[in-house]
């Protein structure tokens, strides 16, 4: 017996070390902002705060993002990758679809869903032409682009491509709150130095956030949904109609 | 966060047990009413008018052009520990009808399971619903779960508000902890096109007080319109919100319309659905316990 499991460490080390680095490597690339998916022109109502004078520097900044990601849109987006990545690995399709159609209803306002379908659709013709994941396109391929979002279709790619889910949460997540410290030095501005600061200190908060997304239990995604960045949601309906934009959402 | 909060809600013998001792079963409030309308010639009719409980429902002659309403009552004076109200409401093809509430809802403090009001509206093809109570009041430690199920057939007409206060301002009340668990969700033709929980646990002040959060506002409201012709509905409720006291802003997407409103209070947040109301009732007045 001790024989076989002394065998097994021989074989499987080398093939673990190289399917961690494959693994790393596709990450990166999906999750990079040369992965084509349009993010830099969404900064989900960060514009409407700077405009607003809620965010005016890096403290203030990285208060809104943790806002998000704690008990707004990003702790959702979270639920539901976790839930569809779990459909796709288990190959439920039927609660794949549930999935992917609470996450378009949970977008609730025009610019949220703008944002979040506008990269999926995206994320799925770059995935299909780019990624290499043969099975990926056939989970979602009932669904059109206005019923696909973001955190769905990155969500099977990953399950697809067999990339565990607390490595492919932390990714997703160090990819999304990216984006928003990106649009942050924009609008603020902040500076490179500040910008990359405010990253680092997400990286606790996101940490702890993958651990509670990664527990979560089986079940109903609506169950564990639920925020309250009020003056958030209000703002990305504001940003509809202020004067100034840069960015789509 | 919203871990901690689960864990408080699952079942817990030794917090089941407190509860049942500080409030005895048969103390504990229940309401429920089922209610629906239909249209016979043109004229609209109760068809089930089902009451239990806490839970009264006055049906006042319309006058002018109101729409005809229905108010709901709760005779127990609000929520308390272990309280549970279930509202029903169907509106059959064709008919027309508002439901309010006689009152604010009240939610004191519990201590363990909290209180519930579960809400499911069904409104047939070619109806025109609006489902209209006046605001809740979350007193210092309650706990509050809060589901509303809204389901749509095609062609129809909803219009709904949800307003949450936190304490009376003007009684000098104000909020510290509590949890708060309201959800809405909404089904057309049998595909879920509307889901949103607002969720508020622990130190509640403090919350209220992050500017993502509540931007020190103490009253807040979601209005939902859904019908074919939400977008249509857009630019004059963005006009009229002009008029708005408090934060407020409007969004439509996929047939719906929603309207988002913050304010420092109860008497500013009233004047901006009011303000938004009426818009979306389309000139008719509002059901008169809004007004009084």
């Amino acid at each position: 017996m001790g024989i076989t499991i002394t065998t097994r460490t021989i074989i499987a080390t080398p093939q673990a070390k190289s399917m961690a680095e494959t693994d790393l490597f596709d990450l990166m690339s999906w999750m990079s902002p040369a992965w084509p998916i349009g993010a830099f022109a969404h900064s989900s109502g960060l514009e409407w705060a700077v405009e607003e004078g809620h965010v005016t520097n890096r403290e203030t900044t990285l208060e809104w993002i943790v806002a998000a990601l704690e008990n707004g849109a990003i702790h959702n987006d979270l639920v539901i990758f976790v839930h569809a990545w779990r459909a796709a690995d288990a190959g439920d399709t039927a609660a794949l679809l549930d999935v992917a159609e609470l996450a378009v209803a949970a977008q609730t306002g025009y610019e949220r869903q703008l944002e979040s379908c506008a990269q999926g659709a995206a994320f799925r013709r770059i995935a299909i032409s780019a990624a290499g994941v043969s099975r990926f396109s056939c989970y979602l391929e009932s669904l059109t682009d206005e019923n696909l979002t973001y955190p769905v279709a990155s969500a099977v790619l990953f399950a697809c491509r067999g990339i565990p889910l607390r490595m492919g949460l932390t990714a997703w997540l160090h990819g999304a709150v990216s984006n928003l410290v990106s649009a942050a030095q924009r609008l603020v501005p902040l500076g490179q130095t500040d910008g990359q600061t405010v990253l680092r200190e997400l990286r606790g908060p996101i940490l702890a956030a993958v651990e509670n997304a990664h527990g979560l239990p089986e079940g109903d995604p609506f169950a564990a949904m639920g925020g309250c960045t009020l003056v958030a949601d209000l703002g990305c309906m504001a940003h509809e109609t202020q004067y100034t934009r840069l960015f789509r959402t | 966060m919203h871990r901690a909060i689960d864990t408080a809600y699952s079942d817990s013998p030794a917090w089941l047990r407190k509860a049942q001792a500080a409030v005895p079963h048969s103390l504990r409030s229940k309401g429920a009413v089922d209610l629906s309308f239909h249209n016979r010639d043109g004229r609209l009719r109760i068809g089930r008018a089902y009451q239990s409980g806490c839970l009264r429902l006055r049906v006042p002659r319309p006058s002018g052009n109101e729409a005809p309403c229905a108010v709901l009552m709760n005779t127990a004076g609000g929520l308390a520990e272990g309280d549970r109200l279930d509202q029903r409401v169907t509106w059959d093809e064709d008919s027309f009808a508002t439901v309010t509430t006689q009152a604010a809802e009240k939610v004191y403090r519990a201590v363990a399971q909290g209180s519930t009001i579960a809400t499911h509206l069904e409104v047939a093809r070619g109806a025109r619903a609006e489902w209209l109570p006046q605001e809740t009041i979350l007193f210092d430690g309650c706990q509050l779960q809060r589901e509303a199920q809204i389901v749509l057939a095609e062609n129809v007409t909803f219009l709904g508000v949800e307003a949450l206060v936190l304490g009376r301002q003007a009684m000098g009340e104000t909020v510290r902890r509590g949890s708060l668990r309201d959800r809405m969700r909404i089904w057309r033709s049998g595909k879920l096109i509307y889901a949103d929980t607002l969720a508020l646990d622990g130190d509640i002040a403090a919350l209220m007080q992050r500017a993502a959060i509540g931007g020190g506002a103490m009253a807040m409201a979601v209005l939902v319109h859904a019908s074919d012709g939400a977008s249509g509905l857009l630019e004059p409720v963005r006009d009229a919100l002009q008029q708005a006291r408090g934060k407020a802003a409007a969004s439509s997407w996929n047939g719906l319309l929603a309207v988002r409103l913050l304010a420092p209070d109860c008497d500013t947040l009233r004047h901006d659905i009011a303000t938004a109301l009426a818009v979306l009732c389309e000139g008719r007045p509002l059901p008169r316990v809004w007004r009084c």
